[in-house]
């Protein structure tokens, strides 16, 4: 995936669209836009960046999950397996990105009631497992774009793949000289930023 | 002839009865009907409906039957059985920030 | 969201409703329940997209602390903090309460009843204004008023764009200067399909310079950002007016001969030479050297400089005035009061003025148009001030003198001009010239139009409207006059408010006197949530939101982009009213049969949605609001096109032909440079306050821009020694979304969301450090707010700047009402005559304020904060 930049407006509406698209729990954000400044008033820069799983190529996080429940699809998604995770958290501190959540009890966001919104997509999360962006996974398999990826208002957002050379991803990496995060983690992420 | 004139919107507070009939010759103009409306209920139903040069103030519509008028001097000819309906509408503001 | 063994499984089209820029819906329900809210791709307005409040209406809808019955007081008090006391009632005993109390005051005198509304309800409440103007009264009021609307910014649209708002052109603007509005950020019109078309425009290379006391999201996204002292943009524009017209010389000479008054010849008094038979503005023509009316086909050309004499009267040409006004306007004139170095306002002059390419074309459909890619944009933010219509002017001028107004890359009225689809030919409006061949609006959402000037009369309104013209929406006036009609001859006093989900209290100004001026009215609330404004209600009716009502229109004049396509909406209902919310359009009519007003209501109706044969209503029989709904469809679609078809298809759209779009150089209706009628319409103005006995300083209405200080910039108490700003953000709109639990959470994740922007460096002398809480108190009305600190770099050193309306205090908010849940900005204005703009009614919103630390601590910021400062790879992005 692609992140550009310079389009994006730091709206949070991929934090929601992530939200509704997954029925994600209260206190629970996949996805996340954080404002980073830099210079001095009144040369001064902020920059919105979004921040949710960065689908490492060497994952560190699936590393230390001693149940195999964090796994990496062929197509390289990582992903947990609710089923195996035992709630240990080690992938959580391995993640140089911060981007796993632990549920610890399950809520609901307006104490003492459940919508019927909530009543139909909890289900799907348990507590006391570590859950996180999936690359919208069951989208993929619809062959529907991540929910983050359609809704974004500036269009910042393309999905894509990394290995072919000609894909609009890997174009736009090559002309925008796109960059990952942290690189020298050696974690090799599959999310690109385009410079702002 | 007989002409019907109903008043629709921000009058009411001068006109008490929406609907009043008068009476007039067959030749008649929206402005003698207005003016002898305006002798039944007052001055102020004049300064409601005319601006200060004698023409129809801005928010005011006037409809001679179902045809819309912008001018005063519009005759009103007996239409059916020496019969005409005028419908003044005054209105307000509908939107703003 | 996956969906097994579901025996229901639709998506159905609507509109959503949080906020005026109206984006298409695809609503996904299985078994009943709304599980997801897309944007629909076939919508022109969005384009599949929608910003974090479109995404979280499903929060709304299932809120429980929605209102789901009628409620009636029964404490008899009434206060900012008192309980009501709500009393569960049935529909019908409240519609037999209401019923009665409407009876009675219309037989008594209906101008006591007055309808509070918002802008975000594109439809309610336009509709819900035919029921009170066939009632009889002419009093409304949207508390956008106060810190939210445009003001004195739509008169200038209505004069110069014809059009309640305008945008850069996306397509093809290569320079903005954007004095603050967040067109393409997030908020300001069309807020997801100009976020995507602004982008576009960025990765085209279009420079975009944000002036701007703060970097605020339109800021962040600017090429260049130049600080300003709040209040003071006009200063700016009026130093870019003189070096553009004493340094420089350029301006756009055929675009102001043909298409503004700019030769109009000015007498001595300031206003039009007149030709003696027809009364028409003169021009002078320099190659007969002879004045001749306007309109005259022997014109050879149009002189804009010079003096002349006409019938022994000195004469000159209204842009040479204009010219000669401007003179003493240098940069370093400004410097001082903008704090913008005179070197800097000259670059950016030069830069527009050159970027402006005054003569050069572009093809566009086969035809050459002008082709001038600037736009100077602005808002509330430079807009909402003491001085509003010059300091509007002088940003306006701007774009006119360059001739880059409704050209291919200036700045386009959204939208001026429309043909109508091609089927049906409607709808269908385009600007015309009025005998002085000035331009009036060929569509206005409000009545009358701003231009032609109307005529001033006595205050028959509760908010000076009728006495200042001038104002082109919603008054600042109005809490003024209502606690005190007699002062202004006001032969009446409001009794009832019809409120419609405005929460006037937390959107205009000081609350406390604003409920001063409503606590004595029997206020009825269609209500979605028991919010401030409700303390002051008697009865609330449980209002079925957006997703749960049919409207008979979803669009209005500005909800789609100025390029692109026409696109035409439906909303209906995704699920049925939950509980016993009603829609209000439809308990209207309920009121319209028991008041026995039909013929007066339906008559209203046909005129206003132009109904057309056979579908005007018949009052001799009664309509369901989905016959009157199909009923407007039809008659502007045509047959085929009736509310079934838009129900199945969601939206209607068509492209935009090149002269709806650019419209102007085909336009024989001319703009004003010279707001001639100004002048001799302040006089009557101050006539008619002395006739009346209230003292007006009328000494604003000028037909020339001038910068005026703000009552913040001569306020000196020591140690009140910031300017206070409000700003808006996508995640909440106004008052209204911040009990969303979902918008709750993000914006937790935004320092500025909830907190107090402030200087980093000028908090630190103050001891203030992040997260800090702070005190706020308003030299103005001596009240105090509290927010936690957000230090940046990014302010200037003399503001802080404030989002949102948050800083909700209602019980029945229990997600919105937490401290530090944002601020309520309103607490820091006064409300009065002295601090609103006197020709546009605006309320100033800038204001003098001293910043403290608290003494007690609050809790800080949840952990999960938002600032990762070891985002080292993005270090390097210093501007430069
Ligand atoms: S939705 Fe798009 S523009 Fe908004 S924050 Fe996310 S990536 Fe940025
Ligand atoms: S790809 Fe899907 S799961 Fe991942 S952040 Fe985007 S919306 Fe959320
Ligand atoms: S921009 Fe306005 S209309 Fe569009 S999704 Fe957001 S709140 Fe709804």
């Amino acid at each position: 995936m692609v992140i550009d930049l310079k389009k994006c407006i730091g709206c949070t509406g991929c934090a929601l669209v992530c939200k509704a698209e997954n029925a994600t729990p209260p206190g629970i954000l996949w996805l996340r836009v954080v404002k980073h400044e830099t210079g001095k008033y009144p040369q001064v820069r902020r920059v919105s960046v979004p921040l949710q799983c960065m689908h490492c190529a060497e994952p560190p996080c699936m590393e230390v999950c001693p149940t195999g429940a964090t796994f990496q699809h062929p197509n390289g998604i990582v992903d947990i397996d609710a089923e195996l995770c035992v709630g240990c958290r080690y992938c959580m501190m391995a993640c140089p990105y911060d981007q796993r959540f632990f549920l610890s009890a399950e809520r609901t966001y307006f104490p003492g009631h459940t919508t019927p919104f909530e009543q139909a997509g909890y289900q799907r999360h348990q507590a006391g497992v570590v859950s996180k962006c999936n690359f919208c996974t069951p989208r993929l398999q619809r062959g529907l774009e991540p929910a983050c990826v359609a809704n974004c208002m500036s269009r910042a957002r393309t999905f894509g793949d990394l290995d072919d050379s000609n894909s609009e991803v890997s174009k736009l990496i090559r002309d925008r000289a796109g960059y990952q995060l942290h690189p020298e983690l050696g974690t090799n992420p599959s999310i690109y930023y385009l410079p702002p | 002839m007989r002409i019907e004139v109903s008043f629709y919107g921000f009058v009411r507070d001068l006109v008490t009865t929406p609907k009043l009939v008068i009476d007039t010759s067959d030749q008649t103009t929206v402005r003698e009907v207005l003016d002898s409306v305006v002798k039944r209920h007052g001055e102020r139903l004049r300064e409601r409906l005319l601006s200060a040069t004698g023409e129809l103030a801005a928010n005011v519509q006037v409809f001679v039957g179902e045809q819309p008028t912008t001018s005063l001097d519009q005759s009103i000819d007996h239409a059916h059985d020496h019969c005409a309906e005028v419908k003044v509408f005054v209105l307000s503001a509908t939107a703003g920030g | 969201m996956q969906t097994e063994n579901a025996q229901e499984d639709l998506w159905i089209p609507t509109t959503c409703g949080l906020c005026y820029s109206v984006c298409a819906l695809k609503v996904h329900r299985v078994n009943g329940t709304v599980i997801k809210i897309e944007g629909n791709p076939e919508s022109a307005t969005n384009r599949g997209r929608l910003c974090p409040r479109g995404v979280s209406g499903i929060m709304l809808l299932y809120d429980p602390n929605r209102v789901n019955v009628p409620l009636k007081r029964t404490n008899p008090n009434k206060g900012l903090d008192v309980d009501p006391g709500w009393k569960e009632i049935t529909w019908e005993e409240a519609i037999d309460t209401v019923a009665e109390r409407l009876r009675k005051i219309r037989r008594e005198d209906p101008r006591k009843l007055l309808m509070t509304g918002t802008v975000t309800t594109q439809d309610e409440v336009p509709f819900s204004r035919f029921f009170t103007m066939a009632f009889g009264t002419p009093n409304g009021w949207n508390s956008g008023a106060g810190n939210h609307c445009g003001t004195a910014e739509h008169l200038y649209g209505a004069l110069l764009h014809a059009s309640w708002a305008k945008q850069p052109d996306s397509d093809h603007c290569r320079y903005l200067l954007n004095f603050g509005s967040g067109v393409g950020s997030g908020s300001y019109y069309t807020v997801t399909g100009m976020a995507q078309r602004i982008a576009e425009a960025r990765l085209r290379g279009m420079k975009h310079v944000a002036v701007d006391p703060f970097l605020s999201p339109s800021a962040e996204k600017a090429d260049e950002w130049i600080p300003i002292r709040p209040g003071t943009d006009a200063a700016f524009a009026l130093a870019m007016l003189n070096v553009l017209l004493h340094e420089l010389n350029v301006y756009d000479a055929e675009y102001l001969k043909h298409h503004t008054n700019g030769p109009y010849l000015i007498g001595a008094d300031g206003s039009y030479l007149r030709d003696e038979t027809e009364k028409v503005p003169l021009i002078w023509d320099p190659v007969d050297a002879a004045a001749k009316p306007f309109h005259s086909p022997e014109i050879k050309d149009f002189a804009l400089d010079g003096v002349y004499a006409v019938d022994g009267q000195r004469a000159r040409p209204a842009f040479a005035v204009l010219k000669e006004h401007l003179a003493p306007f240098t940069a370093e004139w400004a410097e001082p009061i903008t704090t913008i170095p005179a070197a800097t306002i000259r670059r950016v002059a030069k830069e527009f003025a050159e970027e402006a390419r005054i003569g050069s074309t572009v093809v566009i459909d086969g035809k050459a148009l002008p082709y001038r890619p600037v736009a100077v944009m602005y808002f509330k933010g430079a807009q909402g001030h003491k001085n509003a219509l010059l300091n509007c002017m002088a940003l306006e001028l701007l774009t006119e003198i360059v001739g880059a107004s409704n050209v291919p890359g200036g700045l386009l009225g959204m939208n001026s001009c429309s043909v109508g689809e091609p089927e049906t030919g409607q709808p269908a409006w385009i600007p015309k010239a009025d005998r002085d061949g000035l331009m009036i609006t060929g569509y206005w959402p409000s009545f009358p139009p701003p231009y032609p000037p109307k005529e001033v009369r006595a205050t028959e309104t509760i908010d000076l409207r009728g006495l200042i013209p001038t104002c082109p929406g919603s008054s600042g006036a109005l809490p003024v006059v209502m606690a005190d009609p007699k002062r202004f001859a006001v032969p009446y006093q409001i009794e009832m408010n019809l409120h419609l989900g405005s929460n006037y209290l937390m959107t205009f100004a000081d609350p406390e006197a604003v409920a001063r001026a409503f606590q004595n009215v029997f206020q009825v609330s269609f209500a979605l949530f028991l919010d401030e404004s409700t303390y002051l209600s008697d009865i609330v009716l449980p209002a079925a939101s957006y997703l749960e009502r049919l409207s008979h229109t979803a669009d209005w004049m500005s909800s789609n982009a100025a390029v692109g396509e026409w696109c035409y909406h439906v909303r209906q209902p995704v699920v049925d009213p939950i509980a016993q919310r009603r829609s209000v359009c439809e308990v209207l009519l309920e009121l319209v049969e028991r008041l026995e007003m039909r013929e007066e209501f339906y008559a209203f109706i046909n005129l206003l949605l132009k109904l057309k044969e056979p579908h005007m209503l018949d009052p001799t029989r009664c309509y369901s609001w989905s016959e009157i709904v199909d009923r407007r469809y039809k008659s502007v679609f045509g047959e085929a096109r009736g509310l079934e078809w838009f129900k199945k298809h969601g939206v209607l759209k068509w492209p935009k032909q090149a002269e709806e779009v650019y419209w102007k150089p085909s336009s024989s209706a001319r703009v004003p440079i010279y707001f001639e009628w100004f002048k001799t319409l302040g006089e009557k103005v101050k006539a008619q306050a002395d006739e009346i006995g209230i003292e007006l300083d009328t000494s604003a209405f000028q037909p020339l821009p001038e910068w005026r200080p703000c009552r913040a910039h001569e306020e000196n108490s020591p140690g009140y020694d910031f300017y206070a700003i409000y700003y808006k953000l996508p995640m909440q709109t106004f008052s209204g979304t911040y009990d969303n639990p979902w918008l709750d959470e993000v914006c937790q994740t935004n320092p500025f969301a909830y907190g107090v922007a402030i200087n980093a460096s000028a908090a630190r002398q103050r001891g203030i450090e992040e997260g800090d809480w702070i005190e706020i108190t308003s030299v103005a009305t001596g009240h105090t707010v509290r927010g936690q600190a957000a230090l940046t770099e990014g302010i200037h050193p003399e503001v802080i700047a404030i989002a949102g309306c948050g800083g909700h205090w209602s019980k029945y908010l229990p997600i919105a009402n937490q401290d530090g849940k944002g601020l309520c900005f309103e607490w820091l204005i006064p409300v009065g005559l002295d601090n609103v703009d006197i020709p546009s009614l605006t309320q100033d919103t800038c204001v003098k304020v001293k910043v403290v630390k608290a003494t007690d601590r609050g809790s800080k910021r949840s952990s999960r904060s938002s600032r990762l400062n070891d985002l080292n790879h993005l270090n390097d992005l210093n501007p430069g």
